[in-house]
């Protein structure tokens, strides 16, 4: 079966509803698993404490709320290139999931940063490119929201998608340009994957893995959900 | 080409009358400045050090403001459909209303600043620099809100909306510019960030007629 069968919605609702179940155990399975290793069973980090394991719920946002963005801009540029509806309908579907990853990992990182760096906010550019990103987040649901028709919103969402790719990139490394103009290196970031060491490792990638079994099952739940908003849309159309 | 010539003259002329876009970004730009001492209180020298990045962020509130004008009015009284069946290709007329939103929304503010300039207490040179790094940057502020101003052609009051899709995208713009402004009055050389700058004003105004054209074609069939 090629990838591309899956443009059928039929077909992609029945895979999808025997997908899920399993998604869904993983998760249960995964994210308990991870989080309790890491909240109880790791030593305190000997310079940050015991706020270290916020990382295990900070990194795994963090690192969805990117990669749902691109996910949406890959599905963007299918709707737009192949007009395939299901691919349409995961970039609708991920948008608030990656819209609720980014102020998750937001908000833990203000509580991390307040004992760590003093302040819960500063214009690094990793927190600016977040705000960047939160921002795109919102204005692509927004339009979704705002027009009616539902391929217009489609196009119109997934053109913003792309226009935006460009500009959150562009404007993370603005960011870095203007703070080293402004204040000479003084970086706030901890380099947080590469001096991680294996104890904390282990339980973060399991963490990790849980967050994304989370998303896909969120994820397909939602397409389902919008395939059939739309199946209702249009029956409420043909009867008027 | 007469027809471009006639058609951006009826653009700034349409934009210049009251009810407008100038009278309005203009009158909205002057208010902001005048508020903006009033507001941080009688400090001079925090207020021209704030002078420039402030500047900055009224003209790019200015040019929102002004640009739900630019195709809302014309889809609304059918200007648009006219213009889409014109011997005209649909690239060339977002050219020619960018541009006409350029010379009609920021030239009169550029031209403004330097008497705005003076009550936030900045000196002669730094509002010359202040003035030119406008002028280079806010074609792009024209372009890119053409984009932004497209995508939500079809919406009803759509202007929250067409602030929270603009805005992200001026970040870049307003960054650059702002640095460039600061680096020229500080006396250091301005070169990567005044690169950038220019960079994103030149794309804008090649790429983004494009990319709108495409979105007017999405937006009405």
């Amino acid at each position: 079966m090629s990838f591309w069968e899956l443009a059928n919605p039929n077909r992609f609702m029945s895979l999808s509803r025997k997908l899920i179940p399993f998604s869904i155990v993983l998760t249960v399975l995964l994210l308990p698993l991870g989080l309790t290793w890491g909240f109880f069973f790791t030593p305190d980090d000997y310079r940050q404490g015991s706020t270290v394991k916020i990382i295990y719920i900070h990194v795994p946002s963090a690192f969805l709320a990117i990669n749902i963005y691109f996910m949406m801009f890959v599905t963007s540029i299918v709707w737009l290139v192949r007009r395939h509806h299901v691919s349409a309908l995961a970039a609708k579907a991920a948008a608030p999931i990656g819209l609720s990853m980014t102020i998750i990992a937001m908000i833990t990182g203000a509580l991390w940063g307040q004992p760590m760096w003093g302040t819960y906010w500063a214009w690094d550019p990793r927190l600016t490119s977040f705000a960047v990103l939160l921002l795109f987040y919102i204005s692509y649901t927004g339009l979704w929201f705002a027009v009616e028709d539902s391929d217009k919103a489609a196009d119109l969402a997934s053109v913003l998608c792309l226009i935006g790719s460009v500009f959150a990139i562009l404007s993370r490394y603005a960011v870095l340009f203007w703070n080293q103009g402004l204040h000479q290196g003084a970086t706030l970031s901890l380099d947080k994957e590469e001096n991680i060491s294996d104890i904390f490792f282990q339980p973060l990638v399991i963490t990790m893995g849980g967050f994304f079994m989370l998303f896909f099952s969120l994820l397909l739940i939602r397409i389902n959900t919008e395939i059939r908003l739309r199946r209702i849309k249009n029956l409420l159309k043909a009867r008027k | 080409m007469r027809l471009i010539i006639f058609l951006l003259i009826h653009e700034i002329k349409m934009s210049s009358r009251t009810g407008g876009g100038m009278p309005l970004a203009l009158g909205f730009f002057t208010v902001l400045i005048m508020l903006i001492p009033i507001g941080i209180g009688s400090n001079e020298a925090a207020i021209t050090k704030l002078a420039p990045g402030m500047i900055w962020i009224g003209v790019t509130l200015s040019v929102l403001l002004s640009l739900d004008r630019l195709f809302h009015a014309d889809e609304e009284n059918g200007t648009l459909d006219v213009l889409i069946l014109s011997p005209l290709t649909l690239e060339v007329i977002v050219i020619i209303k960018a541009l006409a939103h350029w010379i009609s929304t920021c030239v009169p503010i550029i031209i403004l600043t330097p008497i705005l300039s003076m009550t936030l207490s900045m000196n002669g040179s730094g509002i010359i620099w202040l003035a030119l790094t406008l002028l280079i940057g806010t074609p792009a502020l024209s372009f890119l809100g053409a984009m932004g101003a497209t995508l939500t052609l079809g919406i009803q009051r759509g202007g929250l909306l067409l602030a929270l899709i603009v805005l992200p995208i001026f970040i870049p713009t307003l960054m650059f510019g702002i640095q460039t402004t600061i680096l020229c009055i500080n006396g250091s050389s301005p070169n990567n960030a005044f690169i950038f700058m220019g960079a994103i004003s030149l794309l804008s105004i090649a790429l983004t007629p494009f990319i709108c054209a495409k979105i007017i074609r999405l937006n009405i069939e």
